[in-house]
């Protein structure tokens, strides 16, 4: 296989594995694609009230099995005086417990979950199984229920427009007979939902009729109700209002389990309301927060798990290979001369301590103070080694000078270039004067030019939002950028500057 | 600033450098053979064991304590030249006059100080304009005695040819001739003059300087269409000879006319640089592909530099 080909391929599987890991991030676990985007958040607080009856007390909340479009980010229960514990399980709870508790009582349940952007997975429910019994084994209510179930199997294709027509036929103003008698059965323990979620099961479709809580932003003291849902044709549920017969958005539905809502022993009268409050925070915070907790593989080589010292190490450390890509293009498609392939870059992080401005001046400064220095030096018939150790130690006192005084001056720009690499300045400084002596002034300016031009372009390539955001969390980008360099390694066409050398070629023609 | 068309420059077959890099220097010239002609001691070295004429050796040095025992050497040899044997660019080349009381004269006549002396060959020995700064070897070779070929067209320095061949052919060449602009260096970007050779007869072509076409030489003013290389089939010979010596497909060879000796192969060169094709107004990628096809295996110097001037005839 010919080396080009070979190279192509190189491209590709790069771009395809960098591509793929970023896209399995962006889809599967939501994370935001560009810096700044707002996602849904909400913050729900359920106030669980009850009498405590002068002993040990013990209260039982069960949790949503299922939060809408949205992921469960944080969730705290402290109450004083309580014990606070959250089972993970199928069926979670948040449970409350102390040794001594009298009278009106009252404890929290916060929660924050958030768009994570993820889509929605069909086993997102699970309610426990329905216990009760088919109510409807005995005439004249068994065929009541079989005539009602039996029309609307008839006139109905999925258990969607199944529900819908059970739902017409209960909610219609002049009922048949055989939905009247049905009807007749209804009690405060057995409602409609319920009713309605019998007859679904009587067809073997799976139905409950869970506690929901329907998210509303700047609601308060809401009191969570029965809805139907029922198993839809594609595995997700569907959720409907029995009473108004309308089926009601899944997204910003909170569904529990089918079982017992609040549990309580020691104590009664138990009531819970939720409040509840909606903001739009930054996508890139949520997914951090979010993150540290993942424990899938790619999750847990985030660059989010660092310390937050590391993470700001890698911050810069990831931008460096945009800006030898840079470089590349500036040196093998533009043809710009530099002083050394990627002394570029190195003063382009200066400049990201410094600013632009100052970091030229500061730098001009620094290595024309430094050539005269070794101008001097080569008069001493110094030998090289000694003769550069020697403009290091000058270069680096020169650069504590100009720190103190731009601190005096309070010009704080001057203490950052202390951080500096002051080596590469001196052997700037060494490099720029050997190239004085042997190929004249004009070299040091066309290499130095060069130079200072690829680091300006490098400094506000890698300083731009966007490239810090993507290379820090899709660091697998730098896979399609490495693709990208050896694409460019392949390149034998002309470069830009000899367009303008060989032009007196051409223009004869 | 005027662009050219990069269809027109291939159109005339105008090698740029990435293409030179990539599918020339990086097919035809195998790294291990680099330390041949990065190496001047060793391109000598084997320069003489091909039979190939170069300039006289006085001696080479290695180390510091050696440069106190050279002095008397240096003090009866006349002219010589003090190089770096692994210098690149014709950085660190100092030419001396000769020996005189208390060091030794420079071409201008000014007397530099021994220690002025002592203090350049330690500088090459440490490394200083060596190729990646490695510790280098100090060389010490006779002056040549330039033909008066050039005189006319020489502002001091010295002038050489260049001879491009590839894969044991001659392809293109060009003498770069120093000017006051260029301070006596022929360097083409510091301002030397570049001009075009014809293969076949050896007589000037075309000449620019910094690009630009000339016409006569800057200094002297004299007409380089007068300009004809002496010894021209023996450069010929001696450039692609360069290919059995160095096993270096594209090859670039710097050669000397010396007035006793004929041409001499100053040094060679494995990444020849691109002005060429400015000096002689040709595009070096078409002849290099032409090459290509009539290469064969085992080809003798007479055969190859015949082929060379059929193909390459005006």
């Amino acid at each position: 296989m010919s080396a080009k080909v070979q190279s192509y391929i190189c491209f590709l599987v790069l771009v395809i594995l960098g591509v793929g890991i970023c896209l399995y991030k962006i889809k599967v676990k939501g994370m935001p694609f560009l810096p700044g985007e707002k996602r849904s958040y909400w913050l729900i607080e359920g106030k669980v009230k009850f009498q405590a009856e002068d002993g040990p007390v013990e209260a039982m909340l069960g949790l949503p099995a299922y939060y809408g479009g949205y992921t469960l980010l944080s969730q705290d229960g402290a109450a004083l005086n309580y014990g606070f514990n959250v089972i993970e399980s199928d069926y979670s709870r948040a449970i409350w417990s102390t040794r001594q508790a009298k009278g009106q009582q009252t404890v929290y349940y916060r929660f924050s979950i958030y768009d994570s952007g993820v889509k929605e997975t069909k086993v997102t429910i699970k309610p426990a199984p329905f216990n009760s019994k088919y109510p409807f084994v005995e005439d004249p209510e068994k065929s009541a229920a079989e005539a009602v179930v039996e029309a609307a199997w008839r006139k109905s294709a999925t258990s969607e427009s199944f529900t819908y027509a059970l739902m017409r036929q209960l909610n219609s103003k002049t009922p048949s007979e055989s939905v009247h008698l049905l009807l007749s059965v209804l009690t405060e323990d057995y409602t409609k939902t319920q009713l309605l979620r019998d007859l679904i099961k009587s067809k073997g479709i799976k139905a409950a009729s869970p506690i929901c809580l329907k998210l509303e932003d700047g609601k308060r003291g809401i009191t969570p109700v029965h809805y139907l849902v029922v198993m839809g044709r594609n595995g997700l549920w569907l959720v409907f209002d029995c009473d108004d017969g309308v089926q009601l958005s899944r997204q910003d539905m909170l569904i529990w389990h089918d079982k017992p809502f609040l549990d309580l022993i020691g104590a009664k009268d138990g009531s819970v309301k939720f409040s509840m409050l909606r903001e739009e925070r930054s996508a890139n915070m949520l997914t951090m927060q979010n993150e540290i907790k993942d424990d899938s593989s790619v999750m847990q080589f985030s660059l989010f798990t660092l310390p937050a010292e590391y993470q700001a190490m890698f911050k810069v450390l990831l931008v460096i290979p945009v800006g030898i890509l840079v470089v590349v293009i500036c040196r093998n498609i533009i043809g710009l001369p530099t002083s050394g392939t990627f002394m570029p870059i190195l003063l382009a992080m200066v400049l990201q301590d410094t600013g632009v401005l100052n970091g030229i001046i500061l730098i001009t400064v620094v290595i024309a103070i430094g050539l005269l220095v070794r101008g001097y030096l080569s008069k001493l018939n110094l030998l090289l080694v000694p003769r550069i150790a020697c403009v290091v130690i000058f270069v680096v006192l020169l650069i504590s000078v100009i720190s103190v005084v731009s601190f005096k001056l309070n010009l704080t720009s001057g203490m950052a270039v202390a951080m500096f690499p002051m080596i590469i300045v001196s052997w700037t400084v060494e490099r720029m004067s050997v190239i004085w002596e042997e190929q004249g002034a004009r070299e040091v300016y066309r290499q130095g030019g060069g130079s200072f031009i690829v680091a300006i372009i490098s400094y506000y390539v890698m300083s731009n939002n966007y490239v810090s955001f993507w290379t820090f969390n899709f660091p697998e980008l730098l896979l399609v950028l490495m693709g990208a360099v050896i694409l460019l390694g392949t390149y034998t066409g002309y470069r830009l500057i000899e367009l303008i050398r060989f032009e007196p070629l051409v223009v004869e023609e | 600033m005027p662009f050219a068309s990069p269809f027109k420059l291939k159109k005339r077959g105008i090698l740029g450098m990435n293409s030179r890099n990539s599918n020339f220097i990086l097919n035809y010239n195998d790294r291990e053979f680099y330390q041949r002609v990065d190496d001047k001691l060793v391109t000598k070295k084997i320069a003489i064991e091909e039979g190939i004429k170069v300039p006289k050796l006085i001696c080479s040095i290695k180390y510091n304590f050696q440069i106190k025992d050279v002095h008397a050497i240096l003090a009866n040899v006349g002219g010589f030249v003090i190089k770096p044997s692994q210098g690149a660019a014709g950085k660190g080349i100092m030419i001396l006059k000769g020996a005189v009381e208390g060091g030794y004269e420079k071409m201008s006549g000014e007397i530099l100080p021994q220690k002025e002396i002592d203090r350049h060959i330690a500088e090459i020995l440490s490394g200083l304009y060596s190729l990646g700064g490695k510790t280098d070897a100090a060389m010490f070779e006779g002056l040549i005695h330039f033909t008066d070929t050039f005189t006319p067209y020489t502002f001091q320095g010295v002038p050489d040819i260049r001879v491009i061949s590839f894969l044991g052919f001659p392809v293109m060449a060009m003498v770069r001739l120093p000017t006051s602009v260029s301070d006596g260096k022929a360097n083409l970007h510091q301002g030397a003059v570049g001009v075009g050779i014809d293969i076949v007869t050896g007589k000037a072509s075309n000449a620019v300087q910094f690009d630009k076409k000339v016409t006569k030489h800057p200094d002297t003013g004299n007409e380089f269409s007068n300009l004809k290389i002496p010894f021209w089939d023996e450069i010929l010979h001696m450039s692609s000879r360069g290919y059995e010596m160095t096993e270096l497909g594209y090859l670039g060879a710097d050669i000397v006319l010396d007035k006793d000796h004929g041409p001499m192969i100053l040094e060679l060169n494995a990444r020849p640089g691109l002005a060429i094709q400015i000096a002689n107004d040709i595009g070096l990628e078409t002849r290099l592909r032409q090459i290509e096809k009539v290469y064969k295996r085992n080809m003798h110097v007479e055969r190859r530099v015949q082929i060379a001037k059929e193909l390459f005839a005006p």
